[in-house]
């Protein structure tokens, strides 16, 4: 008896799976649910890796967008050896959304807080990180602490002039200025071709030609004589003719819904990679609203209480006291469990019951530490000073209006403060009224209104009149500001992550998304 | 050798796998001309009088509804038309002994055998594998540089 044998050779399929969202057309940047800085590299790395295994005739790949996932993509590629690799922007230059960003700061470990490595953002630093091993990214930084979204789109910027000036072999071609209208026609088109290719391919016919695409652009860098960096010339576009085998799409990772509510003509606010003046010290008395319950509310909350850039110099004053940093410690082992449990399970599990266990966790761990009158006093004297109009500092607050009764996805360094200032406040709060009222300046006070929503708005004066409800009672309250944060995170409906899960062209209720799984901290270079 | 079908439409199916392997995609009446002549029909006890070409239709109806078949095209000469397999349907191959045969597994064995990507390609060239609707793919693209469309506006 003959027996036949296959050689079977396991490849890795993940990031294939849950990033693909048309025939041979793949997206790294909306709808994903882990979007640190870290998290962009790490994922399109992995992405073109097994894309080059699954692949192995992969010669031509056009990436849609010059941001940190798709300049890490187009790297990677090349890295790998893919011939042809093609990045199309619509902007003038790579890294745009970051640059001038001097308000927001990026790094790549910072809220991996309590972990013993959160306080070095150099990427991918080994020395510090032994069990990271023989680790590479294509974007490479140094810098102990986080450093501003513009900073970080300068120093990659120079990294990468820096290559093609000197005239590293294999770099991506980066084509910016295109018209982006062209390229959305072209991606359409190409998931057309590639999804009839794929079926002819299938019944063993011959296949159509693939699409190309064609448009005029200007090459990035523009260099001088000198080999260095001048401005882009509009006037002097060439012809770009590219059939790519994949496409990435990288160009953006949803729309922002920064609109007070769904009321034509409501409230709109101010993007997130945008700079504010939250950090800006009070000169008078200001009531701020902030209305989200994820990490860009959060994170703002805790700009405009303490005036830190980020949330490391908090930590960095509460570890400062001895005391305190031992009672933070303390809590540590079990503020990381609950921190790894919430991941995985959310990676697992769709909905926010993950949210609510590891917020309410966090909560009680706060409440314990706020029995603490050392913490407490040292939690406070983050807080900056209001500058009331009234003696007591009653007209000075920052009020956080979260739709659900707990904070929604965070980072645990984000969640964790914000509730650790709750708490602190409310002890503070709680044994203050038992003695006489202090004359001494008051803190900004933070007020959390969990379970409201806004449903309208309109100018009272200088300030706004925000009409409030309490979404389990349906009770209205009117709440005056100074200045109104809208921090609702991307726009559900504008992302996708509802891949189909069938073979048949019938239309099915049941879909699925595979991109919630954790991503790691960094790719191993030889994997 | 292939197994035999229990009924007419699976005797349709394979007939129209068969044509669609051969690149001749067979009209309803070249069907019912093969299903008229099969010594399958008679050998299981069915008389092909009582198969009229009527019949036919709404069995290959049903087949199409299920996305086991499409239509191919219109005959060029008469205008009837032609069938072929279903888009996301591939019939199943039957091996030895009416056994389905083993799969090549892994990468190789694809409709391009040893490309060392065939089975990895087939899922992720696939138009409903794992992708997004048409609806839903169009929306994403379309809010693709989101920051440029704002100032557009």
């Amino acid at each position: 008896m003959t027996v036949k044998t296959h050689t079977v050779e396991p490849v890795d399929s993940l990031s294939l799976l849950s990033l693909k969202v048309a025939s041979n057309v793949f997206d790294v940047s909306s709808g994903v649910h882990h979007l640190s800085i870290r998290d962009q590299i790490v994922r399109a790395r992995m992405l073109v890796r097994d894309l080059k295994q699954g692949d192995k005739k992969v010669r031509r790949i056009l990436i849609v967008g010059a941001g940190v996932a798709g300049m890490s993509a187009a790297l990677t590629a090349c890295e790998l050896g893919i011939e042809e690799v093609v990045v199309v922007e619509a902007k003038d230059e790579p890294l745009a959304l970051m640059r001038g960003v001097t308000k927001r700061h990026v790094g790549p470990y910072m809220y991996e807080w309590p972990s013993p490595f959160y306080d070095n953002q150099t990427y991918p630093e080994e020395e510090d990180k032994a069990w990271l091993g023989n680790y590479s990214s294509p974007l490479c930084w140094d810098s102990k602490l986080p450093l501003s979204a513009n900073a970080l789109a300068l120093a990659l910027e120079d990294d990468l002039v820096e290559e093609y000036a000197n005239g590293v072999t294999h770099l991506p071609e980066i084509y910016v200025c295109a018209h982006r209208h062209t390229i959305k026609k072209f991606v359409k088109d190409f998931a057309k071709r590639e999804a009839s290719n794929s079926l002819l391919r299938l019944q063993k016919h011959a296949q159509l030609r693939s699409e190309t695409l064609r448009l005029s652009a200007n090459e990035w860098p523009a260099l001088n004589a000198l080999g260095k960096k001048v401005p882009i010339n509009p006037c002097a576009q060439i012809s770009l003719d590219f059939a790519p085998q994949y496409v990435i799409l990288a160009a953006g990772m949803g729309e922002e819904n920064i609109r007070l509510t769904e009321t034509p003509g409501s409230y709109s606010g101010i993007s997130f990679w945008a700079n504010d003046d939250l950090l800006s010290p009070p000169k008078e008395a200001r009531r701020i609203a902030i209305f989200g319950g994820g990490d860009g509310a959060l994170q703002d909350v805790l700009r405009v209480l303490t005036g830190f850039e980020h949330p490391l110099k908090f930590i960095e004053h509460l570890e400062r006291k001895q005391s305190v940093k031992r009672a933070l410690e303390s809590v540590t082992p079990l503020l990381l469990s609950v921190e790894r449990q919430s991941r995985q399970f959310s990676g697992w599990t769709k909905g926010h019951f993950g949210y609510s266990r590891v917020d309410n966790h966090c909560r009680k761990i706060a409440a314990r530490l706020a029995k603490n009158v050392r913490v407490v006093r040292h939690v406070l004297k983050a807080i900056r000073l209001s500058k009331s109009t009234t003696p007591f500092g009653d007209d000075t607050e920052v009020a956080l209006f979260v739709r659900e009764h707990y904070f929604d996805k965070a980072y645990l360094l984000n969640r964790f403060l914000v509730h650790l200032i709750d708490a602190c406040f409310r002890e503070h709060q709680r044994t203050r009224s038992k003695k006489s009222k202090s004359t001494r300046p008051t803190k900004i006070p933070l007020r959390i209104f969990w379970g409201h929503k806004a449903i309208g708005s309109a100018p009272y004066g200088r300030r706004f009149n925000i009409l409030v409800e309490n979404i389990q009672t349906n009770a209205n309250m009117n709440y005056e500001a100074d200045h109104i944060v809208v921090r609702y995170g991307i726009t559900k409906d504008t992302v996708p992550g509802k891949q189909m899960i069938q073979v048949s062209p019938k239309s099915s209720a049941q879909r699925t998304t595979l991109c919630r799984v954790e991503l790691p901290f960094a790719v191993p270079s030889n994997a | 050798m292939a197994s035999r079908p229990r009924t007419v439409g699976g005797f349709l199916l394979q007939l129209i796998r068969e044509g669609t392997d051969n690149g001749h995609f067979p009209t309803e009446e070249e069907l019912f001309e093969k299903i008229r002549m099969s010594r399958w029909l008679h050998g299981y006890g069915f008389y092909s009088e009582f198969l009229e070409l009527d019949g036919l239709g709404p069995i290959l109806e049903e087949l199409r509804d299920l996305g086991l078949i499409k239509q191919a095209r219109l005959q060029e000469d008469t205008g009837f038309a032609q069938w072929e397999v279903g888009d996301s349907w591939k019939p199943p191959r039957h091996g030895d002994n009416d056994r389905p045969p083993v799969p090549p597994g892994g990468n190789a064995g694809g409709p391009e055998e040893g490309d060392g990507g065939g089975g990895m390609r087939e899922v992720i060239s696939h138009p409903l594998l794992f992708a997004l609707d048409t609806d839903d793919f169009d929306e994403l693209v379309d809010n693709l540089f989101p920051e440029d469309e704002k100032n557009d506006r």
